[in-house]
This record gives structure tokens, sequence and C-alpha cells, in this order.
């Protein structure tokens, strides 16, 4: 086995340990805020490190690979603001264990 | 003209990510790329990547280069805070959406503020209003909430004004 078929493994066991954790932190945090940490950090970054061991693995695969990690980056955040907006607009959704909300004096000072 | 700084730095970008999903030196794809390129720079440069060419001075690309590699490590520490925190028994959690404000003028570099805060250690953006921004923290920062979360948006806004300027 070569030194790039071992970093290779390496890279893809890292990506798939770190969307493990994504999966488990989105079943086990307890409200819709904490549970989208979980859910774009560690997919974010769990897909770059899968990517790119996929990418070790066959180089010609490379460049469109980087790609879609450039895309992965770009837009994955751009998704949980419009998730995490629409369920702080949400009353059913939002949760109560809020210590702090400045939003909620914001909002209430424009109406 | 003034916006062909913008419209070529666009279609340089767009013919880059051509070439590297055609990986193919033939002629005919090389023009077509040319061609498609420069049509879909004209009708987007001002929503894309804007004009690219202020990053050849030395200082602000040095800069994006530092934002860069700074964001990364952010990214990774995010990664394994998130990854610590999840294997507790108990979670350990103390949230809350804090406000800060945003120095920062341009659209463009709002929205990257925004996306990096999203990516690291313990914060997400929930929504930008004007020039104020509103994080939520899965476990708040002891001391002076506000001056940590100010502190925190500073680290991005400070290092992306030496870009935007």
């Amino acid at each position: 086995m070569s030194f790039m078929d071992i970093l290779a493994h390496v890279f893809t066991g890292l990506g798939a340990l770190v969307l493990f954790a994504s999966g488990l932190g989105v079943f086990r945090m307890p409200d819709v805020f904490n549970k989208m940490h979980a859910g774009t950090k560690a997919t974010t970054l769990g897909s770059v490190l899968f990517l790119i061991g996929l990418g070790l693995f066959e180089p010609s695969w490379m460049p469109k690979l980087l790609l879609i990690v450039l895309f992965i980056i770009l837009t994955n955040p751009v998704s949980s603001h419009a998730l995490a907006r629409a369920a702080y607009n949400e009353p059913s959704e939002k949760p109560d264990n809020l210590l702090i909300d400045d939003l909620e004096e914001s909002k209430g000072g424009a109406q | 003209m003034s916006r062909t700084p913008a419209v070529i730095s666009t279609s340089i970008v767009l013919l880059g990510i051509w070439f590297s999903l055609t990986l193919s030196t033939d002629i005919q794809e090389i023009t077509l790329g040319v061609v498609v390129s420069l049509i879909v720079a004209i009708a987007t440069h001002g929503a894309l990547t804007g004009n690219l060419f202020t990053l050849l001075n030395p200082r602000k690309g040095l800069a994006a280069i530092n934002y860069v590699f700074y964001f990364l490590g952010q990214m990774v520490k995010a990664n394994i805070d998130v990854f610590l925190r999840i294997f507790r028994p108990v979670i350990p959690i103390k949230p809350g959406i804090v406000k800060a404000r945003l120095t920062i003028k341009s659209e463009r570099a709002k929205a990257i503020v925004a996306n990096s805060i999203t990516l690291t250690p313990g914060t997400i953006t929930i929504d930008i209003i004007g020039d104020e921004i509103f994080v939520h923290w899965v476990f708040l920062p002891s001391g002076d909430v506000h001056a940590e979360t100010q502190a925190m948006v500073d680290s991005f806004a400070g290092r992306l004004e030496k870009i935007f300027e």
C-alpha cells in the first residue's frame, strides 16, 4: 500500500467519523438551534475530509472534487441561516431555553 | 469602462471551473469555455466575484491568505469542539442569542462574516438586520457576553476589512 493510499484512508476515515458525530449530534441535542450547530459545522468538515480522501484515491478526480468542496463550504452555512431564521420566526419551533435573546428585543422595538 | 476588471476576473474564475470540469486541452472545448464564461460574466459579474484584481495588491493578497488560514483553523477547532461536546453523557449547553455590531459596510463582506461565524466554534448566525448581527452561542462565554461576542465578530470583520476596505 502506497503512502497516498494510507493518507486517503486516513482522510476518508476521519471524514466518516466527523459525519457520524454530526448525525449523533442532531439526534442528541435538545433544541433546533443546538441541533444546527452539529448539523452545520460537522457536516461541512466531514464532507470536505471525505471528498479530499476520495481525491487521494483517484488523483484525476481531484479538480472536480475540489469544486464540490468549495461549493459545500460556500452553501452549507447559507442553508443553515435560512433554517435558523425560519425556526426563530416560527413560534412552535422556537426553544424556550435561551438565557439571553437580543433578537427578541430588537424585533419588539421595531414593531 | 469601470466594469471591465470585474467582468474579466469573474470570467477567469468561471473559466477555472470550466477547466476543472472538462480537464481537456481540446481547442473546441477551450474556445467554447472562453465564450460562454465571458457571456455569463457580463451578465453576473456584480453578483459573483466582483473585481478580484485588487487582490494583486500584495498587502490585500496577504490579508486574503491570512483570512483563509485563520478560517480553516477555526473550522477544525469548531469540529473538535462539537465532537467533544456530543460524546459527553450530559451535553453541556448554555444557549443564548447575542447582538453584535458589524463595522464593515460591504454586503459581500457581511455575508462572508456571517458564513464564517456559522462554521467556527460554538456560534451560528441567526440573522443580520442592518449592521447588527445576531449570534447564537451553544455555550455562552463567561464574563461580559456582549464584549466577548463583539470580539469574536471583530476577529473576522477586522481581517476582512484589510481586504475590502
